[in-house]
């Protein structure tokens, strides 16, 4: 088990990471998900000993590990830049980590291990091709190839898949997923792409500002973001947010000339004694969970569509409703033209609640 | 066009034209914009290229010119009264037949190799060590590349007092530990030695500075990759640090090669050339023939000879210099 306590990481004026609490277990596929600029690569470069932590300590295995050097830690690290070895072939790029004086491998049992990773991962007719007549994708898997060949106690992956084309894309995650599961390792790694951190973690830990801010399974994540900042993060396309004013038995958007929609008064009530006299509170809703009709029914507003988006099989219509964007998923044939107008309907089972100041959520439902 | 007469079809085709010629007018104008606005580009390159082009043909283009005519021609500057004496290649086969001139050869080559290679695995071993952050290193950066901006002669002088065989400091300090006197500039085999200590003494900085430089533009997340790896320092110098600071460790070699078969001030200071005429390399010779015996022709000839050899020494480093090159950029 890998531990981060506390650590803390200042660059100058920047405070990179801040006081960051992480745990990964033996056997999980780790993915610290958050915008560019969070801390992730920062974390991860602690994690790995390229960087020391101006507070806090690393553990493995409840040892203490944060200022053993990157070569006896015996984690293997995927770079985002690929960091091939320039003048070497892909081969005896592949073979690099078997011939360290420290931990030496005889040659023939490094030719086994190369030629059985680049036959995993396709890469087998490289081999004595040299590194810069190779493609992005052909890098990134001779990268991973180069972390796979050893047996580290961990894998650690900054943005192992974000800089490829869409197709490369999803072919890497699925096989990253495969070598996870049939060789049990332990993976943690980082990315800003939610749609690759949610297909690929067995948790995910959101990461903001230098802070993990909630730790999950992709689903307890989604179903539960602890904040505005996690809900933003993790939805492609992500939730649609609402300010409103409570009402007696209703929530009136603002500064949409008292658009509103109903909620039950038990809600209300508890709403009422979280907010403690303040009335404004900043509600959420998932895109597929916004109803859009092109006719009218109880509590539906009425909202004008600016456009519709094609997402291969989805498609999301982007609506105006009292001033306020909203994105909500189509689900059946009806497709509203632009300009026209339809109505909209926001279930309250599927509403999260927030605090408008801090962006906490107000209760979980 | 009038939109009443004609029919929508053909409106639509004359439309159609009109874009057409519009297009290709369009693509007219860019094709011939060059032409017609201001200086082109290379009009404007020459220009700039001009005063230089004027400066090498005066101050290089002639002089060498007449070095070559020179070259077949018996004649000497001391006596400009009898007309130079054609003589075809008389001074080249005079000179490369000569004994004497092959062992200037060898000798400037020995000079040279030891030099270059004393240097160069000096120069990238300091720079290496250099290469750490550490307290005080730009002040022994600043000490170390200070020889190099000494001049020549004043460092010929003042090491031909420190070898003094009586009572130079060098030997006094070898006396201190118990050593017997060296005479280092008046034995034969012993002062090719102390030329070469006392250039790489002042040159080695040169090849520090430019491998300093080399060392400091490689991309330190190789470094890290191979840290990880678990690399030996040797293998990230063989794999890393010397392929890709190559090329500018090339053009070092290469500078202090060319300046090597050239050394001449240091020489002239040090040892005068001798003793006899040990430390006399090629330029030494060719000085002593143009400017001590006057033969202007023979010494012209010398020139050239020694001119082809520097150019094709070089020819050979640029070469393996493109070559590196094209590669670095397929990287």
């Amino acid at each position: 088990m890998l531990e981060l306590r506390n650590i803390s990481k200042v660059f100058g004026d920047i405070v990179a990471v801040d006081g960051l609490n992480l745990e990964v277990q033996d056997g999980e596929f780790f993915v610290i998900l958050g915008p560019t600029g969070a801390g992730k690569t920062t974390t991860l470069r602690i994690v790995m000993g390229l960087e020391k932590p101006d507070a806090g300590e690393v553990y493995y295995d409840g040892q203490e590990i944060t200022h053993v050097a990157p070569p006896l830690r015996n984690f293997a690290f995927m770079f985002e830049s690929h960091n091939l070895y320039p003048v070497l072939n892909v081969y005896d790029n592949l073979a690099f980590p078997l011939r360290s004086p420290l931990f030496r491998v005889p040659e023939d049992e490094v030719r086994r291990r190369v030629e059985s990773v680049a036959k995993e991962l396709h890469i087998t007719h490289l081999l004595k091709r040299k590194v810069s007549h190779l493609s992005g994708g052909e890098q990134q898997r001779v990268a991973l190839g180069r972390a796979l060949v050893r047996k580290p106690r961990i894998y650690i992956l900054d943005e192992p898949i974000s800089s490829l084309d869409y197709k490369l894309r999803e072919e890497l995650q699925t096989e990253f997923k495969r070598i996870h599961e049939e060789y049990g390792i332990t993976i943690l790694s980082a990315t800003h792409d939610n749609i690759s951190a949610m297909a690929m973690a067995s948790r995910i830990g959101i990461m903001e500002h230098g802070r993990i801010i909630q730790v999950g399974s992709p689903r307890e994540v989604y179903i539960d973001p602890a904040n505005v900042s996690v809900a933003r993060i993790i939805g492609a396309p992500s939730m649609n947010f609402l300010e409103c004013n409570l009402g007696d038995d209703k929530l009136v958007i603002k500064d949409s000339h008292d658009f509103f929609f109903r909620v039950k008064l038990e809600t209300v009530r508890l709403l009422e004694e979280k907010l403690r006299g303040g009335d404004r509170i900043l509600v959420g809703i998932w895109p597929e969970n916004v109803l859009v009709s092109g006719s009218t029914g109880e509590a539906w507003m009425k909202a004008v569509v600016e456009n519709v988006e094609y997402h291969g099989a989805e498609k999301f219509v982007n609506l105006n409703l009292g001033g306020w964007p909203i994105k909500a998923l189509l689900t059946d044939d009806f497709v509203p033209k632009h300009g026209s107008e339809v109505f909209v309907s926001l279930p309250e089972e599927s509403l999260y609640f927030f605090y408008v100041d801090s962006g906490m959520r107000i209760y979980a439902n | 066009m009038n939109k009443d007469k004609v029919g929508k079809n053909t409106e639509a085709a004359n439309q159609k034209e009109d874009l057409v010629e519009k297009f290709t007018r369009v693509s007219d104008k860019f094709t011939t914009a060059k032409k017609t606005y201001g200086l082109s580009d290379r009009t404007f390159m020459f220009f700039f290229l001009l005063p230089s082009l004027f400066i090498l043909l005066f101050l290089v283009g002639y002089p060498f010119i007449t070095l070559i005519k020179s070259g077949f021609y018996n004649f000497s500057v001391l006596r400009a009264a009898t007309p130079p004496k054609f003589i075809g290649v008389e001074n080249f086969s005079f000179i490369l037949t000569d004994p004497f001139t092959w062992e200037r050869f060898i000798f400037t080559g020995k000079f040279v190799i030891l030099n270059v290679l004393v240097q160069f695995l000096l120069g990238i071993g300091i720079a290496y060590l250099l290469q750490k952050n550490f307290r005080g290193r730009s002040l022994v950066l600043t000490l170390i590349l200070m020889p190099m901006m000494l001049c020549p002669i004043v460092v010929g002088l003042f090491w031909k007092y420190m070898f003094n065989t009586e009572w130079g400091i060098v030997n006094y300090i070898l006396a201190l530990f118990g050593m017997g006197k060296v005479e280092w500039l008046a034995r034969e085999n012993v002062s090719v030695y102390s030329v070469i200590i006392v250039d790489t003494w002042m040159w080695t900085p040169f090849m520090i500075l430019l491998a300093l430089a080399a060392f400091t533009a490689i991309p330190k997340y190789l470094y890290e990759a191979a840290e990880i790896d678990r690399a030996s320092s040797w293998f990230k110098f063989r794999h890393i640090t010397l392929p890709l600071s190559a090329p500018v460790l090339i053009i070092a070699v290469l500078f202090r090669m060319i300046d090597s078969i050239k050394a001449f001030d240091l020489i002239y200071t040090l040892t005068g050339g001798g003793p006899g005429s040990a430390t006399q390399t090629l330029s030494f010779d060719l000085y002593k023939r143009a400017f001590q015996y006057f033969y202007t022709g023979e010494a012209s000839a010398y020139g050239v000879i020694l001119l082809l050899v520097i150019m094709s020494l070089s020819l050979i480093f640029i070469r393996y210099l493109n070559r590196l090159a094209a590669q670095n950029m397929r990287r």
